[in-house]
């Protein structure tokens, strides 16, 4: 098999790759950015880094958790590098106009999301969006089991009126 | 009181009832892949080739220090000090390795091959990835020339951001997929010239970004993230130069 044929199969395995994750990995984005241009540059890099260490991804036999690891430290990267520029606020910028069945829903909740430090919108999306247990979040994240609790409590806790608002919005 | 369990679930629920559809097309996410892991690609070549040079420098003095004759300054370091049984018996070895012409005989360096790997030829392209790679932006992408701007950083492979005090822009190499689908919805607030080319300032979600158009399949974006105004936004553009 030649070295076109090789590159072209690793071509064609990394578009089945993206075809495969791309909309779960998106909403993820979306859910950690607050904003739909930020999460397609967030996703874009990280199909970038991963598609220039393809072979090695492939060989780790979890493609998607690299990925998804990938992606979050992608955002948590960025976050460090805007140097907190995004100011946290109660309105909804305007602009960001969502599309779909629940419009409100997803404006709110990402702007509840938004008024959360990084590493805790990491966590909660890590923990009830990606589904991963406390011991693989902290994993991905680097804190501890204890940190990742506590982290997720705090969380929580500041999101519940806006959550509980949803809720009411909804009924 | 609500407790933490019930905070899990309603915040579980609003995930699952929130529409998060939407997102770029798979063919243009791979695109984009494709260039900009062939450019990661080409930067950690090149960055470990620099880390290979800034190596074999330091092994390189450690050699020349290693070889000083007895009577030169600072001959009574330690590790330096030739006459010392260390350093007699390394040479010694050095002298008895039957590899160390092989591998590279600088003096004092019997493993400088071996720690410099292969190295980019500066001025070819380094990736395997053909056609695509043709059409990739140069390293570097575009400068801010602005007096009083510097660079604060990087995120992710095409952005650079830029500050001036509090103020902070961003510079941003996109593919040409993105081009329009993404700025539609916003409103043209100003025009302006990016190196030349004619570029509209747009806003969107209550920032404003000037759109150059697209060359070679990649199009350049300069957004105000923090203090700019729109007018300053369109003076900085003007001192925007792709390279």
């Amino acid at each position: 098999m030649s070295v076109g044929d090789d590159e072209q199969k690793r071509v064609d395995d990394f578009t089945a790759f993206v075809d495969a994750t791309a909309p779960r990995l998106y909403r993820s984005a979306l859910l950690l950015a607050g904003d739909r241009h930020l999460a397609e540059d967030l996703l874009q890099t990280t199909y970038a880094r991963l598609f220039a260490s393809w072979t090695r991804v492939r060989r780790t036999g979890n493609p998607v958790g690299y990925a998804r690891t990938t992606l979050t430290h992608v955002f948590l990267s960025h976050r460090r590098v805007r140097r907190n520029t995004e100011v946290p606020t109660d309105a909804l910028a305007e602009g960001d106009e969502p599309h779909g069945t629940a419009p409100e829903v997803r404006l709110d909740l990402l702007a509840a999301l938004r008024l959360l430090p990084p590493l805790d919108r990491s966590v909660l999306v890590l923990r009830y969006w990606e589904d991963r247990s406390v011991a693989e979040t902290a994993a991905d994240l680097g804190l501890s089991e204890v940190a990742v609790r506590s982290r997720a409590n705090r969380a929580l806790a500041r999101l519940r009126p806006h959550v509980t608002q949803l809720q009411e919005d909804c009924s | 009181m609500i407790t933490l369990d019930r905070d899990e679930s309603a915040f579980v629920t609003a995930l699952r009832t929130a529409d998060l559809d939407g997102g770029p097309s798979t063919s243009s996410l791979v695109a984009a892949a494709r260039l900009d892991g062939a450019r990661l690609r080409r930067h950690r070549r090149a960055a470990t080739g620099a880390a290979a040079v800034a190596s074999l420098a330091v092994v390189a003095v450690a050699g020349v220090l290693a070889h000083r004759p007895a009577g030169s300054p600072r001959s009574d370091l330690p590790i330096a000090s030739p006459g010392t049984p260390h350093h007699s018996a390394k040479a010694d070895h050095r002298l008895r390795d039957p590899h160390r012409a092989a591998r590279g005989a600088v003096g004092g360096l019997p493993y400088v091959r071996s720690m410099t790997g292969p190295q980019p030829t500066r001025g070819l392209r380094t990736s395997s990835l053909g056609s695509d790679d043709a059409s990739a932006p140069p390293s570097g992408y575009a400068l801010l020339g602005a007096p009083g701007w510097t660079q604060s950083g990087s995120a992710g492979d095409g952005k650079i951001a830029y500050v001036d005090g509090s103020a902070e822009v961003e510079l941003v190499w996109r593919t040409a997929d993105g081009f329009g689908a993404k700025w539609a919805e916003g409103t043209v607030v100003g025009r302006t010239t990016l190196d030349g080319d004619d570029a509209a300032a747009y806003e969107q979600a209550g920032s404003v970004t000037v759109v150059a158009p697209p060359r070679d399949g990649w199009f350049l974006t300069l957004t105000g993230t923090s203090g700019v105004s729109v007018d300053q936004l369109l003076q900085l553009a003007t001192q925007v130069r792709r390279q």
